[in-house]
């Protein structure tokens, strides 16, 4: 059963400083996996691991395994750029996107775990008064839905990040911005570690190097999953493997979603003494870049996918060209600064730029999916509403539309207007 | 870099490419039944591994590709023009 | 320890014309040319070089290259400061100011250094579990208190400090084709491409250090280098020093980042820095070489403490004697080269050996020598010595019984390391090779792909430089369509190595550091595993071993190995991390290029970009392009001049630059047959010589685009498309043609370029057409009706006549061949003199078409279906297009989608922008009922009005109060909702 887990507190860590370390258990168990649970869901990273634990949380269930093929937190957990904010504006994105930045606010005590959010402030900038005059739609629905939002004119810019390029012959001369003071960002393998310690506590079986190899499947029931750890049934499964969806819904003979993957470079530089507080981002003419510094100092950024359907792990020049371009264009004085490692995930892209979060064809087996670019700061909200969506067997009033059929209603929860072209829901 | 050898132009960086859609999705008539649109708009086949899938030469000559390729280690086995006929005398004159 | 530069040798002779100054902490030094930084301060006696990332330990030089863990130093001044410097890769230069980083107030005595002395709560992961709440019970809710704590957490991490101003140099970007690339330039690699070339091969070879020669120049004397040099200038290789193959990437790319010597950019502002060069080759070969490895063992951190092979580079390359007397702590044969040398030149040495024989050949070499051999040695534990950071003792353990245990100990001011070497095999990590663990010679192997990646030399795990050289030989032996199998032998050692990863005894408490420079020790990997971070991924961010800029070159396998042990399995189970590019770091500038300013996505000028800014044209971003937004008398403001500009072409006449707009040409016998299938709306029957406002859906049948398309001839139709989706409609258009309908005979040509378009709107427009056009009776109300199109010819050039208008007033639209746009359009103004006239910006231009209520793409946003924009009767019913069938799924068609409406205020004098939304009187929370899209001053109605979208459009809010509301901007206001057509709804004023 579960372990006998030692709080995280600075009391004992000055305990633990004069024991050695030595009080410091597993921060969550390495079992064996059962033959049959209640709830399987595939998938360790953050909303796996979110999700077991708001089902065991807020529905006080028991014998829930969370399997994971390689180790949790190992996919798209590790390679995002740390970002959470809320500006969302369309209906069910918005409601959901705001109460998982509430969740984040208190996560930390939640979990007993720092996942250090840091409200350090969301800022899009806008280079032209039509730009921002058009941007202020969702911002002032933002206002109207109650979250935060405001505007910094230029020169309360200058005065906040100094070394932004204010040049009169800039390129794209920066206007003003759009801000959401709430947004920051969290140490993201933090918070996978943290789930899974807070769920392991409630009772979770967190099964690691344990990969679903084939799905039994009769009709319209999941009977069970055949693992590399032996075959382990369940009454109800739910998938969240970013990057792997595709894949687990053909293993499941479940024909084509609107789904498709492709990869996200994320770059950061060598650790420097603190250079930016808040969170950048720069998109115009084509551009597109997102830059933080992280606790350590490494500048954290990143700009838009490969644009070409990949499952590698790894990046291309162009776009490490386009983002260092950007990079350049934005803070002049990052000509010196060098770049430490980049790396990429595979994010699926859907066909609006939202997510999925659904019950499936088969009766037994649940989808989350689909997160594009955003899956990071949805992780809470993820774990929550897909927990009550297993819980309760329905889709709360605010997921209702994040459904797979959608598309043939022909109900779109598209942000950016991109249509059906995922690439172009960067 | 991953390098695109156009029948026209020659092996080229992908920058100078863009990347399309699957290859097998095939449109249905401008009057098929909605079903079948919605499967050729909105759903992929995704695959892991070996497809064949579109690519314009956006920077180059501009015609559109019918490339096979791994997704997951990037390797090119095939491209051809996606122009049936087009395809048909490129091959003859070559 | 006290260095001793060595007099008269024949590679950096210490004579006056080659002793250079530069500044360590603004203090002025002298150095040798060609000394790196780190060979100049171990010249000057200088030790304590930095300090570490969490405990502030002091932090001396611990090799001699890339894998620098310890010095790593801020140069240059100013705008010219970089950070992060590894001091024992970078040439010191005449003048060079140098400094430390990460202390406070001086690197001899920080401040910082009190973390060093709570080391033992500020185990791995501390910090995820402090400092979330009050302490120390951690009560509270919410961010504030972590921010709090964040705050001094950020201060006292991160290294070095940036410069805030623009950096002032220029960086450049280079393509390379070569047949075959050689990355590194030791034995193997210098007989590599030695080899290659003379198969004839182009061959380039490249070189990160800024000389050439890898471990040739470790080496006592350099006369095998300069022959093989030799033959490779003869062979005309082209050789890059200064040049990192950062990453390795599809597809045989290479990218290297090329440093420039000071000197030579330092001469003109236009050369660059760095050059970033990508390089394709046919065949790669990693004669990457290998990094020595230390261990862990109590403060192995101290300065003073450093690799074997570094001591050997500061010897021979840098004529430096580290000190007299020398303890070498080894478990592998390489280190005995370098203590004989040692030895030469006239140290002590003391050789402690892990391993309990060793092979007679070594012996033999080592008689008679100052060299003081004990086998099965090692070190337990490290001391400073006295008024001194640096080490001064060390502790020794012997082996017996299969076990450690203490032997005395010894003072000692310089310790070398060995403990095996590590072949560098990042490049094929990157693209994924497989990666094997080799039990005998402790080190990862890959063997590339054997057939264009290919590993050589001590990259592969050859420890010869007769095995070396062999390996390159050996690629070139075998016909290139096979694939290559190499047979030298790995390794080469007379003894195998005794694997030597920690030294510890349960009785001597302290330090052991696994990753000098993030301060990982050996306790904390155990912790990670106690605490379930058992995998390497886990272990690696839990601990952040691997992490620093070193990336864990020298560590990671000493963490490896700890972890291995504590989970009783051998290191191939517990794996490696991937390998991420770069190699070592390189600098964003480089990255960029010369794509930075005015050169960062090039701007897009219309031919007519000259005429508007001579015209005082004031000119905005739309997308890449410059359109010219408004053009102010005198000291107008933007919403004065726009005014004034509506106003004049409503009453006379104003003349706009339309250039931007996508222009397609359409031909073939089908073209009829395609725009029928590609527009809603029917162009079957369209006449020669007439034009159709045309609607294009997305396959999903949500509005793309609209435009107009005119029909020029027969099969010939000139399509034009919004600003925005000009390249995106063009390769629609040719996806169509060559992917979907193949069977089609079109040709679509984009002529966006070669046209300048210039509009003539207002109610004198046709006169001004009259006294330009060499024709006159062209353009008659007979002869070029409302949507008619001509060719005429203006000054006996031909150009299009097109009867079109956004503005809503008689108006043309005029298009140019490009060559003749400037000097038509001067000729086009001075005519315009005649009447009352002006030219108009993109302002005045949304001004009249909102007050028509006319699209852009902020009401086409990707979002709304035809109906949505009022259009619906645009929807032909009796043909078939693309989107008609998608078009009408159950969502696209509800009555209550938010609709095109025009908004007026009730209160005329009020003023408001775009981005409000629109509520229901009393309404204030939640999602809006609309919002609006585009706002203007409406000179023509003498008010503030706006296009935008509500529920259920016009018909629904007929009987409610609507407020207009701004939070962000604190306005709110009354307002009504009008039909989007807002200004001669019945177009009369079109017909003149």
């Amino acid at each position: 059963m579960a372990l006998q887990v030692t709080r995280f507190s600075a009391w004992n860590v000055l305990k633990n400083g004069f024991i050695g370390q030595s009080g410091w258990s597993r921060q969550w168990r390495d079992p064996e996996p059962k033959s049959k649970y209640d709830i399987v869901i595939v998938g360790g990273g953050l909303h796996g691991l979110a999700t077991a634990y708001y089902l065991a949380k807020n529905f006080n269930l028991k014998n829930i395994a969370v399997v994971e093929k390689g180790w949790i937190g190992g996919g798209n957990a590790g390679r995002n750029t740390t970002i959470v904010r809320s500006n969302y504006m369309l209906k069910g994105n918005r409601e959901f996107y705001e109460h998982s930045l509430k969740l984040w606010e208190n996560l930390s005590h939640d979990l007993n775990y720092n996942v250090m959010f840091s409200q350090r402030s969301h800022i899009t900038l806008y280079h032209t008064p039509s730009a921002l005059d058009s941007a202020a739609r969702r911002y002032n629905i933002m206002r109207q839905t109650g979250s935060d939002a405001e505007i910094w004119s230029r020169s309360k810019l200058e005065k906040k990040i100094p070394h932004l390029n204010y040049a009169k012959n800039a390129r794209f001369p920066i206007y003003g911005s759009l801000v959401q003071k709430r947004a920051g960002t969290a140490r993201h393998d933090a918070v996978a570690w943290g789930y899974a310690r807070a769920a392991d506590k409630l009772g979770v079986d967190i099964i690691q190097k344990c990969e679903v190899t084939a799905i039994d499947r009769k009709g319209q029931k999941i009977n069970s999953l055949q693992t590399n750890r032996g075959k382990i049934s369940a009454k109800k499964i739910a998938l969240a493997v970013a990057g792997n969806t595709s894949r687990l819904w053909h293993l499941a003979n479940l024909g084509n979603l609107p789904i498709e993957s492709h990869k996200l470079q994320a770059f950061v530089t060598e650790p420097l003494k603190p250079l930016l507080d808040q969170v950048v981002v720069f998109g115009v003419g084509g551009a597109h870049f997102y830059i933080s510094q992280s606790d350590k100092g490494g500048l954290v950024f990143g700009g838009d996918i490969d644009w070409y359907k990949s499952y590698a792990q790894r990046g291309n020049l162009p776009i490490v060209q386009d983002v260092a371009e950007s990079a350049i264009s934005l803070m002049p004085c990052l000509g010196r600064v060098k770049l430490l490692r980049h790396w990429s995930g595979i994010v699926d892209m859907s066909m609006d730029g939202s997510f999925f979060m659904c019950k499936t064809p088969i009766d037994n087996l649940y989808l989350n999916a689909g997160w594009n670019y955003g899956g990071f700061k949805a992780s809470p909200a993820s774990g929550w509403y897909f927990a009550d969506l297993i819980a309760n067997d329905r889709p709360s009033e605010i997921i209702k539309n994040h459904d797979l059929e959608r598309f043939k209603r022909g109900h779109y929860i598209d942000e950016s207007g991109a249509g059906p072209d995922t690439k172009l829901h960067g | 870099m991953i390098q695109i050898e156009c029948p026209f132009c020659g092996k080229r960086d992908q920058s100078e490419f863009s990347y399309g859609r699957e290859g097998q999705i095939t449109f249905p008539a401008l009057n098929a039944d909605e079903n079948s649109w919605y499967d050729a708009v909105f759903l992929r086949k995704n695959t892991y591994g070996r497809q064949i899938e579109t690519w314009q030469h956006t920077h180059g000559c501009r015609s559109w590709l019918l490339v096979e390729r791994d997704t997951v280690t990037h390797k090119i086995f095939s491209v051809k023009l996606a122009h049936t006929d087009w395809q048909e005398q490129i091959k003859k004159t070559t | 320890m006290n260095p001793l530069r060595k007099k008269n040798q024949s590679r950096t002779d210490n004579v006056e014309e080659n002793v250079i100054f530069f500044f360590w902490n603004n203090k002025k030094y002298f150095a040798n040319k060609g000394d790196s930084i780190a060979a100049g301060l171990l010249a000057n006696n200088q030790h304590v070089i930095g300090r570490s990332f969490k405990y502030h330990r002091p932090r001396g030089i611990m090799s001699a290259g890339v894998e620098e863990a310890g010095a790593l130093v801020t140069i240059g001044n100013g705008a010219y400061t970089e950070a992060n410097v590894r001091a024992t890769t970078t040439e010191l230069t005449q003048g060079l100011s140098v400094y430390s980083q990460n202390a406070w107030p001086s690197v001899k005595f920080d401040i910082g250094s009190i973390l060093n002395v709570f080391g033992k709560f500020f185990a791995a992961g501390f910090y995820y579990k402090m400092f979330m709440g009050i302490p120390p019970f951690e009560w509270g809710r919410g961010t504030k208190i972590w921010m709090f704590f964040e705050h001094f957490i950020r201060k006292a991490a991160g290294l070095g400090q940036s410069s805030r101003l623009p950096d002032p140099d220029c960086y450049e970007h280079m393509h390379t084709h070569t047949d075959v690339l050689v990355i590194g330039t030791g034995p193997a690699g210098l007989q590599a491409a030695i080899s290659a070339a003379e198969e004839g091969k182009d061959v380039l070879i490249v070189e990160q250090d800024y000389a050439i020669g890898g471990s040739y120049l470790s080496q006592p004397d350099t006369v095998e280098l300069e022959t093989q040099i030799e033959v490779l200038k003869k062979l005309r290789v082209t050789i890059l020093t200064r040049t990192t193959a950062f990453g390795l990437y599809d597809d045989k790319t290479v990218g290297l980042v090329q440093v420039m010597p000071a000197k030579e950019y330092k001469t003109s502002s236009k050369k660059p820095r760095q050059q970033f060069n990508i390089c394709r080759a046919e065949k790669i070969i990693l004669a990457t070489g290998a990094i020595e490895r230390s261990y862990a063992f109590i403060n192995n951190d101290l300065p003073g403490i450093m690799s074997v092979s570094s001591a050997r580079t500061y010897l021979n390359r840098f004529n430096l004697l580290l000190s007299k007397n020398i303890v070498i702590s080894t478990n592998n044969d390489s280190a005995y080269e370098t203590a004989i040398e040692l030895e030469n030149a006239g140290a002590t040495i003391t050789i402690l050996d892990a391993r309990e024989q060793i092979g007679n050949k070594l012996l033999q070499q080592i008689a008679g020598l100052r060299i003081n051999l004990y086998l099965g040695s090692g070190v337990v534990k490290a001391e400073k010595g006295l008024n001194t950071s640096s080490i001064g003792k060390i502790n020794l353990v012997e082996f017996a019984n299969n076990k450690w245990r203490y032997a005395g100990n010894l003072s000692c001011d310089c310790l070398l390391i060995s403990a095996g070497w590590s072949p560098v095999i990042h490049l094929a990590s990157h693209q994924g090779y497989p990666i094997n663990w080799n039990e005998e010679n402790a080190c990862f192997l890959s063997s590339g792909d054997n057939k264009s990646i290919f590993l050589i030399g001590s990259a592969r795990g050859i420890w010869t430089k007769a095995g070396c050289i062999q390996s390159a030989k050996e690629i070139f032996q075998y016909n290139s369509r096979k694939k290559h199998k190499p047979s030298t032998v790995i390794g080469g050692w007379e003894t195998p190595l005794a694997p030597l990863y920690e030294i510890c005894l349960h009785n001597i408490k302290g330090k052991a550091f696994v990753d000098p420079q993030h301060d990982v020790t050996s306790s904390d990997i155990r912790l990670a595993y106690q605490e379930g971070f058992i995998s390497v991924e886990h272990m690696k961010r839990y601990t952040t071993l691997g992490m620093a800029t070193d990336q864990g070159k020298m560590g990671n396998i000493i963490g490896l190995a700890l972890m291995a042990e504590a989970l009783n399995c051998s290191i191939s189970e517990v794996g490696v991390t991937r390998f991420r590019p770069p190699y070592t770091s390189i600098s964003l500038g480089a990255l960029a290029g010369r794509n930075r300013q005015s050169h960062f996505k090039p701007i897009r000028r219309t031919p007519f970009n000259n005429f508007s800014i001579q015209n005082k044209g004031v000119m905005i971003n739309a997308g890449l392009w410059h359109r010219p937004w408004y053009y102010p008398m005198e000291s107008e403001s933007l919403e004065a001049a726009y005014i004034r500009e509506a106003t004049v072409t409503r009453r006379s006449l104003g003349i706009c630059d339309v250039s931007s707009l996508g222009k397609i040409i359409i031909q073939g016998p089908d073209s009829t047959e395609f725009i029928n299938r590609v527009y809603t709306n029917p162009f079957a029957k369209l006449p020669v010589g007439k034009a159709r406002y045309g609607i294009m859906l997305r396959d999903d049948g949500l509005v793309f685009d609209d435009g107009t398309t005119w029909r020029l001839s027969e099969n010939c139709y000139l399509m034009t498309t919004t600003t925005d989706n000009a390249f995106s409609v063009m390769a629609r258009l040719e996806e169509l043609l060559q992917v979907r309908w193949p069977d089609l005979s079109v040709q679509v040509t984009s002529v966006t370029d070669q046209w300048g378009g210039c509009a003539l709107a207002g109610p004198n427009s046709r006169n001004l057409l009259t006294k330009i056009i060499d024709d006159p009776n062209e353009i008659s109300n007979e002869s070029l009706p409302f949507m008619g199109i001509k060719q005429v010819l203006i000054q006996n050039v031909p150009c299009y006549v097109a009867r079109i208008s956004f503005s809503g007033e008689l108006a043309y639209e005029v298009y140019i061949p490009s060559d003749y746009a400037q000097s038509m359009m001067e000729f086009i103004w001075e005519n315009g003199q005649k009447f009352e006239c002006c030219l108009y910006g993109l302002e005045a231009l949304g001004t009249m078409r909102i007050e028509k209520g006319h699209l852009t793409n902020a009401e086409i946003d990707g979002r709304v279906t035809i109906q949505d924009i009022g259009l619906s009767k645009m929807a032909s019913s009796n043909k078939d297009y693309i989107g008609k069938v998608l078009k009408n799924r159950e969502k696209l068609t509800d009555s209550d989608r938010p609709q095109l409406v025009g908004i007026f205020p009730k209160d005329k004098n009020k003023t408001f922008k775009a981005g409000a939304l629109l509520n229901e009187a009393g309404y204030s929370n939640g999602h809006p009922l609309g919002w609006v899209t585009s706002v203007t001053f409406s000179p023509a109605l003498g008010h503030w009005i706006a296009l935008g979208f509500i529920t259920g459009g016009l018909a629904y809010v007929k009987d409610k109060n609507i407020v207009l509301s701004d939070e962000l901007r604190s306005n709110f206001l009354d307002v009504e909702i009008v039909s989007p057509q807002m200004y001669d709804p019945e177009g009369l004023r079109l017909h003149g």
